[in-house]
């Protein structure tokens, strides 16, 4: 059985008077790639400094490699590299001179680690810029290379594609997925780029106003985004009557704009145009659709609202 | 600890402000002295071309050793508001670590400085000056040595309050108040209507260095009257020194604790 990397119960963070997060709990398992899904002050980043040990909770707890106590969890953010927010990074310094103050600090044997995570992320004809004069994207990668020394066996990313460019996106994907794959890394991630979670997590929570509304297994997330109808008609509420009725089918959603979405439907689609026109109804539109992520966080952000 | 440390002195050593600061600093001691025996030379009625003279300029203004801390401590701290801080916590060091390793290092850098910059003065007084004579420099040393501890603390206070403000204009605020605290002290134990409060306040601000260093000590080119060569003096000024330290190494402990990065 995989080892728990992560794992909260009912976390929570107050600043001030306002909740970022709201009793959480999340499961990250050795060898997944976990991404956390929400909008901006979803709590996303506030989960990953909790994690970091940046900020501290106001309820709840969790643990780290299996590790409770302080000192435990001390311990165990040895195993981890952190990207949160922006990097800090000293601006007058160069890049390489950043990446070996971070490698003294982590205790990192060998200065070839900090060629390793230059060429990892594609700093390396860039070593001896000053930090000062750094694009988004080489701050973005360069936060990235802090978070590869020493070989973490966990990653924590917050937003890691930020202010990368389309091939940069792609090297970081590929990356990532390279070092889940070869050195089994478990990764934790969060981005408001739904489209390239979509490429690499195996796991998703999401966040919506600081509660977890959902965490689901990528397989879980494809049955659930499996096929359906999507049947426009002029009078919504009566075909689900008749859906129910003369076909007895009860898994569909009526949509605020009178489509309705037919879960389940079998191969046969002209079986509900066919309803239609029987009873008189106009069918506006008919197809077979998948849900993207996209769609599915939509519907899990309704549910959201409805739990808030 | 000790890794944090050496990425730090890494970090101190790859960056100009130490370089300048320990060649301005001596720089402007040799070119003072420079100056004395230039004048002294040129003009036989000018009588401040003596080692006396250029020791005492340190001696009476010994409060420019707690406005050097101020100093050390501002330009080595910039952590918090780089962001670096943030990261060295998720590397699982402690933040008491970070805190005393963070000072140690300043310290260290500190003690340099000093070590160079008096011994650019003292050096350059004996080798350029006139009336080569060792009381001024047991003088000297007895200030520094007496002062010492509270200079310390003053460093310690920046990194506290550095941690606590991210901008170079709350740092300036605090420091302006942490200069002017001592003052209010002494004043408030001045007025009568307090009474024993008055007294209780006169007693505190006696023992508050700062207080020590702006009103008991007088040193001119002939007058020496400092509180650290008075019978307990000297051991006033540490012991009030070390206390300082015990209070910023508390809060900073607390402070480091608590503040969400």
């Amino acid at each position: 059985m995989e080892m728990d990397i992560v794992k909260s119960i009912n976390l929570s963070k107050d600043y001030k008077k306002f909740r970022a997060l709201n009793k959480v709990n999340i499961t990250v398992k050795q060898g997944e790639i976990y991404g956390l899904v929400g909008d901006n002050g979803a709590g996303k980043t506030t989960f990953l400094k909790l994690l970091a040990g940046q900020i501290s909770a106001s309820e709840g707890s969790f643990s780290l490699f299996g590790k409770e106590s302080n000192a435990g969890k001390a311990e165990a953010r040895s195993r981890i590299g952190v990207m949160i927010e922006e990097t800090g990074f000293y601006p007058n310094m160069t890049i390489a001179q950043n990446l070996e103050y971070y490698r003294r600090m982590k205790a990192v044997a060998g200065k070839e680690a900090v060629e390793e995570a230059l060429s990892l992320t594609g700093l390396m004809p860039y070593s001896k810029k000053k930090c000062k004069a750094m694009s988004m994207g080489m701050k973005q990668r360069l936060g990235l290379a802090i978070a590869l020394l020493g070989k973490p066996e966990f990653l924590i990313l917050d937003e890691p594609i930020n202010g990368l460019d389309p091939s940069g996106i792609v090297e970081v994907r590929n990356l990532l997925l390279k070092l889940n794959k070869e050195r089994n890394t478990t990764i934790l991630l969060s981005s408001h780029i739904l489209s390239e979670l979509e490429q690499i997590a195996t796991v998703y929570g999401f966040l919506h106003k600081g509660n977890l509304v959902e965490q689901i297994t990528v397989e879980q997330l494809k049955e659930n985004c499996a096929d359906f109808i999507e049947i426009k008609v002029g009078d919504a509420a009566r075909f689900s009557v008749l859906l129910e009725r003369k076909l007895g089918h009860t898994n569909y959603s009526v949509l605020p704009d009178n489509s309705i979405h037919i879960f389940e439907p079998g191969e046969q689609i002209e079986r509900y145009s066919n309803l239609a026109a029987e009873e008189g109804l106009p069918v506006l539109g008919l197809g077979r659709r998948k849900k993207s992520l996209e769609e599915y966080y939509a519907d899990v952000k309704r549910r959201g609202m409805e739990l808030c | 600890m000790l890794s944090y440390m050496k990425s730090e002195i890494y970090h101190v050593l790859h960056e100009k402000t130490i370089y300048i600061a320990a060649t301005v600093l001596p720089g402007l001691t040799v070119l003072m002295n420079v100056m004395l025996a230039v004048l002294s030379g040129v003009d036989e009625s000018f009588r401040y071309g003596t080692v006396r003279f250029s020791l005492n300029m340190l001696t009476g203004l010994m409060i420019a050793v707690v406005y050097a801390a101020i100093a050390m401590g501002s330009l080595l701290t910039s952590d918090k508001k780089t962001g670096v801080l943030k990261n060295i916590v998720a590397t699982g060091l402690s933040r008491e670590k970070i805190f005393i390793g963070k000072c140690l290092v300043t310290l260290l850098f500190s003690v340099i400085l000093l070590i160079l910059t008096v011994g650019a003065l003292v050096a350059s007084a004996y080798l350029l000056l006139e009336n080569r004579e060792w009381e001024p420099l047991r003088q000297l040393l007895s200030g520094i040595l007496t002062i010492f501890p509270f200079a310390v603390a003053t460093m310690m206070y920046i990194i506290v309050v550095s941690m606590h403000n991210d901008s170079n204009g709350n740092l300036i605020i605090m420091c302006f108040l942490y200069l002017l605290f001592p003052h209010i002290i002494r004043a408030l134990s001045m007025v009568d209507v307090f009474g024993v409060v008055a007294t209780v306040l006169g007693k505190i601000s006696s023992w508050l260095p700062l207080n020590m260093l702006n009103y008991e000590v007088d040193v001119w080119f002939s007058s020496y009257d400092c509180f650290w060569n008075k019978p307990g003096g000297m051991a006033r000024g540490i012991l009030a020194g070390i206390a300082w330290i015990v209070i910023m190494g508390v809060a900073g402990i607390r402070v480091y604790r608590k503040q969400d990065l």
